[in-house]
């Protein structure tokens, strides 16, 4: 057997085909990661009931805003506002007018109830004619804190009439109704965590307070 | 019954003419045109310093090479007298030079015959030299490589062969004569025999396309004669000189190296031993070797673990990187014995990654594909082991799927999230092969790699190095030797 110089190619046909394709795959292929776990759908665990606004007593003739938000079973915030059935205990008084808005009809207690899937919330209203209140009364106020871990200074101020007011904030003792929402010290609250909280101010046996909420941090 | 007549009177004239031109020399008289026997009824024409043959069957004559026009008319006529009633059937040409085919058209009855290249080369060789190839006619009657001429009760056998003198070079083998006529024919009578003035891989050609013809004597245009066991040895010796310098180039010898550890050592000195260090120079430098593997490797791939790229920030839990199995294909080329080119393909296991911090916790799987090109310095050496370095420029798919988990947050932030990221770097890859290739060209590989991905780390993937080890095999596929 005489081996050419010019033809000396050992490669079958068939190993030249295969040498092409597998090139061909090498140049072109790029596997995907596989990860096993699909998150299950998350469901309401808890509902929340927070002020659109801070308020003490509301006043008629006034509307307010609430919001709902509900904590998913993946620890996630969810504002179900639209989703939620809003509704009042006594509509003479506080009348809902749909999502989560309210107006105040006439003086009363009334209050707040929303539902979502089984989860219910209720926050208790007192609807007041402001020019009928009797002096001397306290009064509290302030911009309360909007996240988590702030603080803002709220003052307590005694009205002795429409023209005459003192403020008595270092005087005043506060409480917190929820200290694991915010908590207060000298008019100065706190953040905690979200939720709906009432702080309260009391001095010379005269009592103020206002209703705030902390709502659940976008990011 | 007029057919049979002719025919008889032919061979009868066919049997007289031979008995003469057998029982002396005969020289054209207008010309020094000399035509002799050689063997049976094959003739040798010899016109001034050009030679050619032609063949007298009871069929017709063929004639190789009418020469000249002059030289052509002058044995035109001597064949008319010789061998009145037969005609010239065949006019074979070696090639298209004007000096061996201007007289074809004197043979105006006769089929022309020709390597298929022969047009295309008369047609170059007549733009350059309009006035010299005016007399030469294209022929009509080709072949590729081979043709047999079946006439009378012979045949003559047509071969197209490698030649530096023209690239449409025929040599002509009369079978029942066992002589072989060829034009221009590398120096095989010379001894020792010299590459001088052609091309190694066109000698090499030549001649293995003439001995395996076998032919018990070969007669040159130049009149000089050789005898086949002659040839044949002279083949012997250079198959011998061939195979031995293509084994050491495989193995990456350089010539020096080579030359001293010749392949004739092991056998008795021979006609052309003497020359065998430029045989060699000539055989090592006309060499040309393309080979290609196929690889298959198991490999190990490692990325610095936790690394500060992945963990930066304000991570209480940061796992990521470390070591994955994977494996990897590749095709090598080799040209010659010192650079190649590798398309390699490296698939790995996934890395996991997780981490946590207050609120967030995240674990992602990463899929790195990665496709390189690159350039080898050497090739694999059989019998021998080898370290190649490697460079080049890579590309690397990363495919991430995972989940993300943001607690204490509105939504859309909060929840759970699928992550799905597809991110593509080019990157430069250096490294190594060592390979331990047997004599039949089959490696054991182990491949050493280093790559840095460019421009900025995406997210989920661990770093910007990575070094790749492994082992495997390769295969050789393809192996394509050549003589320029």
């Amino acid at each position: 057997m005489k081996e050419r110089p010019d033809d000396c190619c050992v490669a079958a046909g068939a190993r030249n085909r295969l040498a092409v394709l597998l090139c061909a795959a090498i140049l072109t292929v790029a596997c995907d990661a596989s990860y096993p776990t699909t998150p299950s759908p998350a469901v309401p665990v808890a509902l929340q009931l927070h002020f659109g606004q801070p308020l003490g007593e509301a006043s008629v003739f006034t509307s307010y805003s609430f919001v709902a938000y509900v904590l998913r079973s993946d620890g996630a915030w969810h504002n179900a506002t639209i989703d939620a059935t809003w509704s009042s205990p006594d509509p003479s008084v506080f009348r809902s007018l749909g999502t989560g808005v309210f107006r105040a009809e006439r003086p009363g207690t009334a209050g707040v109830r929303v539902e979502l899937q089984g989860l219910e919330a209720f926050v208790a209203i007192v609807v007041i004619e402001p020019a009928r209140q009797p002096f001397p009364r306290l009064a509290a106020r302030g911009v309360p804190p909007r996240t988590v871990g702030a603080t803002t200074q709220t003052t307590a101020a005694l009205l002795q009439s429409a023209a005459v007011s003192s403020d008595v904030t270092a005087q005043a003792a506060w409480t917190s109704s929820d200290p694991s929402v915010a908590t207060v010290e000298g008019g100065r609250v706190t953040a905690r965590r979200p939720g709906t909280v009432r702080i309260s101010a009391m001095y010379d046996g005269l009592w103020g307070y206002y209703v705030f909420s902390i709502p659940p941090p976008e990011r | 019954m007029r057919t049979t007549v002719i025919g008889l009177s032919a061979v009868l004239a066919l049997g007289a003419a031979a008995q003469s031109l057998h029982a002396q020399e005969s020289t054209s008289g207008a010309r020094n045109q000399e035509i002799t026997p050689l063997r049976g009824n094959l003739y040798q024409v010899r016109d001034g310093r050009e030679h050619t043959v032609f063949l007298v069957t009871r069929d017709g004559i063929v004639v190789v090479d009418p020469l000249s026009r002059p030289a052509a008319m002058a044995l035109k006529e001597e064949l008319e007298s010789r061998f009145p009633g037969v005609p010239v059937r065949y006019v074979v040409l070696t090639h298209h030079h004007a000096d061996r085919t201007a007289g074809a058209g004197v043979f105006d009855a006769a089929q022309r015959v020709a390597n298929r290249a022969f047009n295309e080369q008369l047609a170059r060789s007549r733009r350059a030299n309009e006035a010299e190839y005016r007399f030469v006619r294209e022929v009509r009657d080709s072949f590729d490589t081979r043709r047999t001429i079946r006439i009378g009760d012979t045949s003559v056998q047509l071969v197209h062969v490698r030649s530096t003198h023209a690239t449409d070079m025929t040599v002509v083998y009369f079978a029942d004569e066992r002589t072989l006529f060829a034009v221009a024919p590398p120096p095989v009578n010379a001894t020792p025999f010299t590459f001088d003035g052609v091309r190694a891989g066109d000698a090499y050609a030549w001649i293995d396309t003439v001995v395996e013809l076998q032919p018990e004597r070969l007669m040159f245009d130049d009149g000089t004669t050789m005898e086949g066991a002659a040839l044949q040895q002279l083949a012997e010796y250079l198959r011998t000189i061939r195979n031995g310098v293509l084994a050491a180039y495989e193995r990456g010898s350089s010539l020096t190296e080579t030359q001293a550890t010749s392949p004739l050592a092991a056998q008795p000195a021979g006609p052309h031993s003497s020359a065998s260090a430029t045989h060699i120079a000539a055989v090592y430098r006309s060499l040309r070797l393309v080979r290609v593997e196929l690889s298959a490797r198991a490999i190990t791939n490692y990325t610095s673990r936790n690394s500060s790229d992945a963990c930066e920030g304000t991570w209480s839990i940061c796992s990521a990187g470390g070591t994955v199995s994977g494996g990897t294909g590749s095709i090598a080329v080799t040209l010659g014995n010192r650079f190649g080119a590798l398309a390699e393909s490296t698939y790995s296991q996934q890395y996991w990654s997780s981490r946590a911090r207050t609120g967030f916790q995240e674990e992602t799987a990463l899929r790195l594909s990665r496709t390189a090109l690159l350039f080898r310095y050497g090739g694999p050496r059989p019998g021998r082991f080898s370290y190649l370095p490697v460079v080049g420029l890579s590309r690397t798919d990363g495919d991430v799927r995972g989940l993300s988990h943001v607690t204490g947050v509105l939504t859309p932030i909060g929840g759970y999230h699928l992550i799905t990221d597809r991110t593509t770097r080019t990157g430069l890859t250096v490294g190594v092969d060592l390979l331990a290739t047997t004599g039949g060209g089959f490696s054991i590989s182990v491949p050493i790699r280093l790559t840095r991905i460019n421009g900025k780390r995406p997210e989920h993937w661990p770093a910007m190095f990575d070094v790749q080890a492994g082992i495997g095999i390769s295969v050789p596929v393809m192996r394509h030797v050549s003589m320029r």
